[in-house]
Formats: C-alpha cells, structure tokens, sequence
C-alpha cells in the first residue's frame, strides 16, 4: 500500500527559499490536508509531489520509492486542479480518456474506465458534452473523474473548491469525503487554505506556514492542543482570543488591565493565554476576569458571538446559546472557563500549566 | 440645472427631427456614400459581361446582353488560368507554410523559457519597425543564390516571409495568456511536449490559426512587388496580380477583357473575405489593440 | 501558485550547454521559423547594407565594391531626392485625410440604431481585399479619358469641358493616385478605430447621457480622449503603410508621367530592376537608396514613439 513521505523537503527559486526543510509523512490510505495562508508553500509542496516542479533539496518518496527524477506521469499520482484544467476542445468521454489514450491503452479499456468513473461519480450522462456547457460542481467532478481513470495511488487535490459558490462548496466537500470512503485504500493529500476544509475532510492535518510546518496531528488533535500561537490562530472559527499575560506575584499572573489570574502546574514562563470563544462565561462584572462592553452581536440562530471591548481596547470575541439575546453597548462580564491554553514569549505552548482559578 | 436642460431641449428644436428619423436619414446618407465607394468595382464587374464596343458606349451597368466571351478570351488566351493556378498555389503553399512554422515558433516563445529566447524576441519586435518593400534586392537575390529565382517555390518561401513576424507575435500572444495548468494536467497523463502541442494547444488556437490563414492569404494573393521581379525572366509563372498587370500592358485595348480577368482575380479572395469577415476583422483589430 | 512561471527554471543553474541541451525539442520547433525569419526578414536587412557598398549589376562576377560612392551619388542625384520628398509628401497627404474620413465613418457605424452598419462596414472594407494590380487596372480604366466612365459623367454633367487625363498629366497624376490609396485602404483604419471604440464602456455613454451630453459633445468630450491613445498608434501603421505604395503606383503609372508620381520604392525599382531605355540595372545603388531611406524612416518611427511615449507620460503625470 501506498504512503507518501517527505524528508527534509526544500524548494528554492534564485536565493529564495519557499520550501525549507519539510518532513512529513503520509499513511496509506490516510486523507492528509495541506492548510495554511496564502504563500506558505502548500500548493508548491503538492506540486512537488506531483513532479510539477522540481525539488530543490531533500527526498519525496511514494510507496518508499524515491521520486525525484521520476517523470510526472510515471509517479501513481493524479492531480485535481483549482481551475480544473479541463480540455475546453474535448467532451468529458474525451477529457477523461485523454492521458490514457495518449499513452496507448487500448480503445475499449479506455471507454470502460472512463464508463465506471462516470458511474462513481454521477455524471454518466453528461459524458459527451464539452466543459463550457457544464456547470462549476460538474466540471469538478469531470476533474476528478479524469484522475479516477487513472487509478492512482494517491489523488493531489489543489483547493478544489474555491472556485465554487458557497453552497456547492459544501456539498462537494461532502463529496469528496463520501469518495475517499469509496475508493478505499487510496491517499489522498489536499490542500486548502479554508481550516474548515481542512477539519472536516483530513484524517491528518499539515498546518504549513512561511514554507515550514507549524504542526502535523490529527484535526481534533490541532483544535484541542495546538502547539503554537499560530495553528491555535488558524483552526478553529471564530479565531481563538489571545491575551497577553505578565508576571505579577508569585504564582500569579496579571492582565493588561492588571487583574490577576492564576496558574497551576509548571513548564515554562507564559506571556499569551489563549482561550476559546466557546470557553468564555457571562459572569456578574465584580466576578469577572474580563469586563467590557459589546460592540458587535451576530446572531446565528443556533448561536451568537459577542463582540466586546475590553478595558484596554482589545476586542474579545465570546459564543452565547442563540436566543441569550445579548444586546450591543450592554457592559458584560466573562469569566474564563474550561480549556485554556498558554504559550510562552515565543508563541510555543506551555502543556504543564492549567487555570487554578482567579480572584478580584 | 442638467435637468432643465434635458427638458427644455425638445422644445426649443424642431421637433420632426426625432433621434429615430435622424438615423434614418445617416442611414441613407451612409448608403448612397457606399454606392459610390464600391462603383469602381461594380463597374468592373458590369464591363466584364459587355464586348468592348458597349463598355466605349458607356450604356449603363446593366448589360444588354450579357456574355462570357470576355471571362473564355482571358482565361484560355491570356494564360488566366495559368496565372489562376498559380496563385493558387502560392497561396495555398505559403499559408501552410507560414501557419505551421508560425505556430510551433509562437508556442514555444509564448509559454517556454529558454536560453536565448529574449534575444529572439527581440529581434522580432525589431524588425516590426523596419520598413519590409525595401529589401526586395537581398530576397532576390537570395532566391538566385538558392536557384529558385525563377520557380513558383521561390516565390512561396519568399511569400511566406512577408508578415511572418506579426504572425509569430500573434500565436505567441495567444499562448502565453492559456492557463499553466492544461499543459500541467497534460504532463500528469504523460503526454509528451509534441503532442501536448497537437493534441491540446493546436485545437485550443482555433481563432487564431484562422485569422493568419486569412491574413495570410489574403497576403499571397494579392502581392505584387515580389512576384513582378520573379517572373520577370519567367512570365509562365505569373501570379493574377501580374498576371493582370501584364495584361494590360499586352492587350491595352480590351477592357472587356481586362475586367474579366481582373473580376476572376477578385473574386476566389472577396467570397473568402465575405464567408470569413471576421476573421479579417479580428486580426487587424488585434494590432492596434496589441 | 503565481510561481509556476518559473517552474522550468532551475535552481541550480546548470552550464549553458546542459541547459542548451534540455531544450532542444524548444530549438526544435523554433527552427522552421527561425529559418523563415532569417532568410527572408533577417538576411535582407543586413544584405542591403552590404549590397549599398557595391557597383552591381545583378551578375555576381561584376561586384565591385565601392565604399560609400553610392551614397555620395545619391546625395547629388536629383532624382532620389525627389522621390524621398515625394513619398514623404505622399504620407502627408494621404494618412491626414484616411484617419479623418475613417474616424468620422467609425463613430457613425459604432452607433447600433444605424440601420445596415454590418453591411456598411463590409462595403467600406472591399476595396481593402482587393489586389492592387486589379485597383490599378479598373481605376485606370475608369479615369481613362478616352471613354472611361469618370470623364463621361464629368462632361455629361458639364463638371469638365474636355476630358481631364487624371493619370496622364504631371499635375493631376500624384493626387489622384492620393484619393485611390486613401480609398483603398480607408476600410482598414476604420477597422482599428471600431476596435478603439469598443474599448470605451458602454456605462460611460449612458452616464454621459444622463448628464444630458448631446451627440456631438459626447463625440468631443467623451470618446475621442479616450480613443486618442489608440490615434498615434493607427497613425504610426498608416503612415508605414503609406511608405509602401509601389504596388498601386506601379501598376497604374510606373512612376510617371515625367516621374511626377516617382516614389522611393519606384525608384528603387527603376534603378534595380528595370532600368529605362535598357540601361545596365544598378542593384548596389539601389540598394544604398533602400538603406537610406529606410534609415529615415525608422528614424521617424522612433521619433513618433518618442513623441508618444512622452506625450502619455505627462499625460499620466498630470493624471497623478
């Protein structure tokens, strides 16, 4: 079975390095997503992969065969373009087929794989129509299906979605993990810059920044213990609040506007806590950590998020149960509660600490 | 107010000139300066269907009996349909010629990188700006040194040069504006650079093969200075253009005759024009906005 | 990625020849172009300078090099320089009169509610696919004035007392042939102008319209600064078409009467190919009088572009 794995993956243009040192390993089988912002090496390191650029440094090799030099199309890979680089001039039959019979696979194979891809996919019957007189879900799933004709060993996705409208979006994402069910056994490794994507898809995340990883671990893994400022910045909606911490009395700790917090356990100095939206408590204000005034309420139905303003002018964002009606301008207090999470003046998370509770 | 003024406009003109009428009115003016602009070559036509002796009466378009001794006489007597063959074949050549060369030179300038390939950019754009109807004596000369200074081959190639820079730079525009990643999804299926460009980037460059296959011809088919100096040593493979020219010179009396051959050398290049207007349209178009 | 340009870049440079090498299907296809290109757009533009330095017959026995002679022949030869100021003279009056005329057609057949635009502008273009032998031919025909249709209608009409020989007489001979170029290729310079026109949005007309600009304010104020970028350019193509008129004027009056319609391209031809009264064909001198006045033209050329280019640059600074 096949597995992919990255070792010490470099990627240089001129004296820029894009790509500096990658590992990663990906199991058999495993649906692995590349996440981050735009310009941190994703899409450069898939098509590494894919042998559409060349490798700078270090050693990419799929099923423990190295691939550096090995041409493209001879790697077991299959790509699913951003754009779908679908062939405007061919049907979907011919769009399908294309690779397969450029490289002499006889007529009759041919129109048999290209017929159970169809069927995997649904779109038997739009098999001879031409790429402009299908919609944008449709094309998607002709691009996939010419990967699935080739019966890959692992299938490159390159932000499939983003050229989708918000609905279909989530219904092809929908998809795509009812197809990595299906095709059991294949790798998949896709890469998107939406961390909702990526925790509803991967069995394992990559959370890339600046051309290194941030952090590799399983989606509930990232959301619950992130090991840096960063990842636990990306994953997770809305964006985590940070609040600086400095260090008051012993074992005590001060917020900006000098409350004190404090800590239990050991293993570091803490400058940031971090915490949750969702671990934020409406308390009576005298009983608060945070009191504020909100300014903004969006209201979801299911849920709203508080904006508030803090005394010293940062805006912390708080999740109430729809229906708490909160009201902007309304003075709030929050307590912090449940799963917080601290990272030293270098942004590195600090495991040993805890909240042992706070006063005045 | 800009609001008064739209409401006081009406009022303060003649109201019978409606912006529907005034239209009207350019319409007809429009049409009666296009009679007149394509008189000449409607004469052309007429005359070609008169004997000489009608045409010097100077009886109207429309003939009183129409005929074809004039379109027989010239194209058995004066070697038309010689000159008709040959055109043809000159046209045909230098077409295939250029759109081929052109196209695989476009392609690989547009989305390649190379070493070299700014210098020859360069060199292309350079020689944009130099004035072409000058080097007749170099070309002649070359086709002397190659020996096809007399020959219909002679003249394709030497045909095939006259506006192969702006063809170049048309494909070359063309490619380079197609997405990266149909010549990447060509790379993944295995399919090799030849047939990526066959197969894929050819078909793709539909628009713009036909514009230069009707640039193209309409270029062959109508020169003038390059086939007047190869044939001159060689009248038996004149061109219509020259072929036309000579005519005049030999026999300057008929015009029947004249306008014969000359409605015949039109015509293969007005119904294309026509059935393909816009094409023509397109390719030109494109060099201002390029 | 925006990076993917430079996929094929390595980045380790290999040495040229490894580099050379991996491209050579790239040199491949390059070739037939290539091999077009330099035999018959490269090799005539560096042949000519050579051939100026040569006395020349056409047989390659008899090269003789003689230095600059040539051009210092030309200096003093009357008859270049007529034809140098007359194929300037040519440009002046022709591509003035075939912007203006096509402007004024392309503002008319932009406007949708004339009826039979399409087919206006189909008629316009004719005479622009029509070979030039066959323009010289019919319009010969036509100004004849023995007979030709022009000159009867002219004396029907009492327009003329006596026949006018339009392509006969030294003074008639070179604006005529002036009108028959600019009727010939207006079609073409309409064609650009059209494709100016549509550069202007289609918004901009409806809120010039609401702001209650008439027909030809909107002409004035509106399109034409838009479309003015577009004019140097179609002015440089016209006025290098202009330089290119041998055709026409050989096939209707071999550059006379009396050299009064004697262009460069004429004289180059006259002096290479066909010399008068069976006089020995000078192809060196001939080419040193291409070389000249190509050199003048291109001259010009950069000028234009010159002019252009700092006409858009303070254009863009006052923008700013």
């Amino acid at each position: 079975m096949p597995g992919v794995s990255l070792k010490n993956v470099k990627k240089r243009y001129g004296t820029t390095e894009v790509i500096r040192g990658v590992d990663i390993d990906i199991e058999p089988g495993e649906f692995c997503v590349f996440v981050g912002p735009s310009g941190c090496g994703k899409s450069t390191l898939l098509r590494m992969i894919a042998g559409l650029e060349e490798i700078s440094d270090g050693e990419i090799s799929i099923d423990d065969q190295r691939v550096n030099e090995i041409d493209p199309s001879r790697r077991g890979v299959a790509m699913v373009f951003q754009t779908y680089a679908l062939y405007p001039h061919m049907t979907v039959e011919q769009n399908m087929g294309f690779g397969l019979r450029m490289n002499g696979v006889p007529r009759a194979e041919v129109a048999a794989r290209v017929a159970t891809a169809a069927k995997i996919l649904q779109i038997e019957e739009l098999v001879s129509r031409k790429p402009r007189q299908l919609s944008g879900g449709q094309r998607q799933r002709v691009a996939i299906g010419r990967a699935i004709v080739r019966n890959p060993q692992v299938f490159l996705f390159d932000e499939p979605l983003s050229n989708l409208d918000a609905e279909l979006r989530v219904a092809t994402r929908v998809e795509i993990a009812k197809l990595h069910r299906e095709l059991a056994g294949a790798t998949m490794v896709y890469v998107t810059h939406d961390q909702v994507e990526a925790m509803t898809l991967a069995d394992k995340i990559v959370v890339l920044r600046a051309g290194r990883v941030e952090q590799v671990g399983a989606p509930m893994d990232l959301y619950q213990s992130p090991a840096n400022t960063f990842v636990a910045g990306f994953i997770g909606s809305p964006k985590m609040n940070f609040l600086e911490l400095a260090p008051a009395s012993e074992g005590q700790h001060a917020l900006k506007d000098g409350t004190t917090i404090t800590l239990a356990g050991a293993g570091g100095e803490p400058s940031t806590l971090g915490i949750r939206a969702d671990q934020l408590r409406r308390v009576a204000p005298d009983a608060a950590d945070i009191v504020g005034e909100v300014s903004v309420v969006e209201r979801l139905g299911d849920s709203e998020f508080a904006y508030v303003r803090t005394r010293w002018g940062q805006e912390v964002i708080a999740r109430f149960e729809g229906g708490a009606n909160i009201a902007a301008g309304e003075p709030i207090g929050l307590a912090l509660s449940g799963r917080t999470h601290f990272f030293d003046r270098d942004g590195k998370a600090i495991t040993g600490l805890s909240l042992a509770g706070s006063n005045q | 107010m800009a609001v008064d003024a739209l409401a006081s406009a009406p009022g303060s003109r003649r109201v019978w000139i409606t912006p529907g009428r005034r239209m009207w009115i350019v319409s007809v003016v429009l049409a009666l300066i296009c009679c007149v602009w394509v008189y000449p070559l409607v004469w052309m036509f007429s005359a070609s269907l008169k004997s000489n002796g009608e045409i010097f009466g100077n009886t109207g378009l429309i003939p009183a009996q129409p005929s074809f001794d004039n379109y027989v006489r010239a194209w058995n007597e004066a070697h038309i349909s010689d000159y008709f063959f040959n055109t043809l074949f000159v046209t045909v050549g230098s077409v295939v010629i250029v759109t081929i060369a052109s196209a695989m030179m476009g392609y690989v300038l547009g989305r390649r990188r190379f070493p070299g390939r700014a210098i020859i950019f360069g060199l292309l754009v350079f020689t944009l700006f130099v004035p072409q109807g000058y080097t007749i004596i170099p070309v002649f000369e070359l086709l002397s040194m190659l020996g096809l200074s007399q020959s219909l081959w002679g003249l394709v190639l030497a045909t095939s040069g006259g506006s192969f820079v702006i063809f170049v730079l048309l494909f070359a525009g063309y490619f380079s504006q197609m997405p990266n990643e149909l010549e990447e999804a060509a790379k993944m299926d295995g399919v090799g650079f030849v047939r990526t460009f066959i197969f894929v980037m050819l078909p793709l460059s539909r628009p713009i093969i036909v514009t230069v296959v009707v640039m193209q011809t309409l270029y062959a088919w109508n020169d003038f200075l390059l086939p007047l100096v190869v044939t001159l040593a060689n009248p038996a493979i004149r061109t219509l253009s020259v072929g036309v020219y000579a005519f005049r010179g030999e026999n300057f009396v008929d015009w029947g005759g004249m306008t014969a051959a000359s409605t015949i050398t039109i015509l293969p290049i007005v119904i294309l024009f026509l059935l393909l207007q816009r094409y023509f349209i397109d390719g030109l178009a494109g060099a201002v906005k390029g | 990625m925006a990076l993917t340009l430079e996929s094929a870049a390595p980045t380790t440079r290999p040495g040229l020849g490894a580099r050379l090498w991996r491209s050579r299907i790239e040199y491949l296809f390059l070739l037939p172009g290539l091999a077009i290109f330099a035999l018959f757009v490269g090799y005539p533009l560096v042949a000519s300078e050579y051939f100026s330095l040569l006395q020349w017959s056409g047989f390659d026995a008899d090269q003789v090099f003689v230095g600059f002679a040539n051009y210092a022949e030309l200096l003093g030869d009357g008859f270049f320089w007529a034809a140098f100021w007359r194929s300037f003279l040519f440009a002046l009056g022709t591509v003035p009169a075939q912007m203006v005329i096509s402007l004024v057609l392309a503002i008319v057949l932009n406007n949708k509610l004339i009826k039979l635009s399409t087919l206006f502008r189909t008629l316009i273009f004719l005479p622009v696919v029509t070979p030039v032998a066959v323009i010289g031919i019919v319009m010969t025909l036509m100004l004849s004035p023995f007979n030709g249709p022009v000159n009867s209608l002219l004396q029907g009409l009492h327009f003329a007392a006596g026949p006018i020989d339009f392509l006969g007489s030294p003074d008639t001979a070179l604006p005529t042939l002036m009108a028959i170029y600019v009727w010939k290729w207006v079609g073409v310079t309409l064609v650009y102008w059209l494709a100016a026109l549509q550069t202007v949005p289609q918004e901009l007309y409806e809120a010039a319209r609401l702001d209650g600009v008439k027909g030809w304010q909107m002409t004035l104020f509106v399109i034409m600064p838009i479309i003015m970028p577009f004019a140097i350019v179609i002015a440089l193509i016209s006025a290098i078409g202009a330089m290119n008129v041998f055709p026409l004027i050989q096939s209707m009056t071999q550059g006379g009467p009396f050299f009064a319609s004697e262009v460069m391209e004429v004289y180059i031809f006259r002096n290479a190919f066909a010399s008068v009264g069976g006089a020995v064909p000078r192809l060196g001198y001939a080419s040193a009088a291409g070389v000249f006045f190509g050199l003048a033209i291109m001259a010009l050329t950069v000028l234009q572009i010159a002019a252009a280019r700092y006409l858009r640059n303070r254009e863009a600074s006052r923008g700013r």
